[in-house]
């Protein structure tokens, strides 16, 4: 099955405050530029719905944006001609030029946000947590639990040519989300365990081609979510 | 079938029930796992004046699809009963169940686990170096001596079951604690390390690591 990883694209809040990936400047024939900057961190595809919705409640943007993704390409589009700046590292986030003028759409190629495997194999949780098993006289125990999370792991299946991006992506640290199988949009639960998971990426491994086939690689995920 | 104690609420779950008479059962502190949350109910149903004799007594089920365990509240005579949200959230049971002689929950009981397979190795005696901690109290230190209760829990199942033993060591209490049905009776136990194995296509064996009896 079809996996994929969306990263969280990190927002202070406040534009020009660790503003790697948070703002988006538009002009058009309204005025500008007008900074769109994420209140709160987001996942990539909640990202473009927020900066979709301020620029259409923009008092100075005179048209109307639509902020989508499709696989790993983003298109920002609009009812007529529009530029755009993407600020800090967002052009590498949305796999987007820095900024592109007179147009009235943009489309980007391979957003570092966004990752689809070929394949994917998953694995139910581990308990990562330690356990210290005491032992007093008359044979009286306790067990003592260190641990406020579990691992989850995944071995993703990738083409050649796009995975020497993978590990500096922003798939490759931080908040992810991983689908288990593309084909479930709901959450991991106890009867739904092929949905997707939210979690922290705790590490990225074991790069290797599957069985000398020069064409794919598989690489070993392994994202830690905390227990709730 | 594995019962943990959990670090839930247990005392905010009421129980009421309608037999010759109406009465409300609320869980003590301690009546924090499944076994001894439905033993309190079913001694204190029983104890019960109001209920003029009925003999009420639980069981408990594999819930396949959760692997957890339903319980099963049952009465030698008609009997209704409802449980508050909490009650239903930690024992599985439904709002409301009416003249009836047993009231099964459709759910799993909080901090239950209940493999396809069950394996137990009863308690055991192993070797210890330490008399001191080895259960007598009468030897010195470093002497040599048999340390009692040393069982293996063992459950096999699907892929419901490490995910329910995921959520149950989500909520379990610190220091943990879980009491196992053995076939015959409830034994409670320090539960150590617990080890995930895949042993299957889709088959998994979950082994815990118990030591008896708790502090």
């Amino acid at each position: 099955m079809a996996g994929a990883i969306m990263a969280t694209l990190y927002s202070s809040g406040t534009e020009g405050t660790q503003d790697a990936t948070q703002t988006i400047k538009l002009t058009d024939a309204g005025g500008g530029p007008v900074s769109l900057v994420l209140p709160a961190p987001a996942l990539l595809d909640d990202a473009l719905s927020e900066w979709e919705t301020q620029a259409n409640a923009s008092g100075t943007l005179s048209e109307t944006y639509t902020f989508s993704r499709s696989g790993r390409a983003i298109t920002i589009a609009a009812t007529g001609v529009f530029d755009y700046e993407l600020v800090g590292d967002l052009s590498t986030a949305l796999g987007m030029p820095d900024n592109d003028s007179g147009s009235d759409s943009y489309t980007g190629s391979e957003a570092s946000a966004y990752w689809q495997a070929l394949a994917i194999d998953c694995a139910p949780f581990e308990l990562s947590e330690r356990v210290e098993l005491e032992e007093f006289r008359h044979g009286r125990v306790e067990s003592h639990v260190f641990g406020n999370h579990d691992l989850m792991r995944f071995v993703l299946y990738l083409d050649a040519d796009t995975q020497s991006t993978l590990p500096r992506s922003y798939c490759a640290a931080g908040k992810v989300r991983v689908w288990q199988d593309t084909s479930v949009a709901t959450a991991y639960a106890l009867e739904n365990e092929a949905g997707y998971v939210d979690g922290y990426v705790a590490a990225l491994s074991g790069l290797r081609s599957l069985e000398f086939d020069e064409s794919i690689r598989t690489v070993t995920l392994l994202v830690a979510v905390g227990r709730s | 079938m594995i019962a943990f104690v959990t670090d839930d609420d247990w005392t905010a779950a009421q129980v009421t029930i309608t037999a010759t008479g109406t009465d409300s059962y609320t869980f003590a502190a301690d009546e924090n796992d499944a076994n001894s949350a439905m033993t309190a109910l079913v001694d204190w149903a029983n104890a019960n004046a109001t209920f003029a004799g009925a003999v009420f007594s639980w069981s408990f089920d594999r819930h396949d699809a959760q692997s957890g365990a339903q319980v099963t509240l049952s009465c030698d005579t008609s009997f209704s009963a409802t449980f508050d949200a909490e009650a239903q959230t930690l024992l599985g049971f439904s709002a409301s169940y009416s003249s009836t002689t047993s009231a099964a929950a459709p759910n799993s009981a909080a901090g239950t686990i209940y493999g396809a397979r069950s394996g137990f190795r009863q308690h055991i005696l192993s070797p210890d170096r330490d008399a001191s901690t080895a259960g007598n109290g009468t030897a010195a230190p470093t002497v040599s001596a048999w340390r009692p209760f040393r069982p293996r829990v063992e459950e096999l199942g699907d892929w419901s079951l490490p995910a329910r033993v995921r959520d149950v060591m989500a909520s379990a209490t610190n220091p943990r604690t879980a009491y196992v049905y053995d076939g015959g009776f409830w034994r409670g136990y320090a539960v150590g390390e617990v080890v995930r194995e895949r042993v299957g296509a889709s088959l998994f064996r979950v082994s815990f690591a118990c030591l008896g009896e708790v502090a």
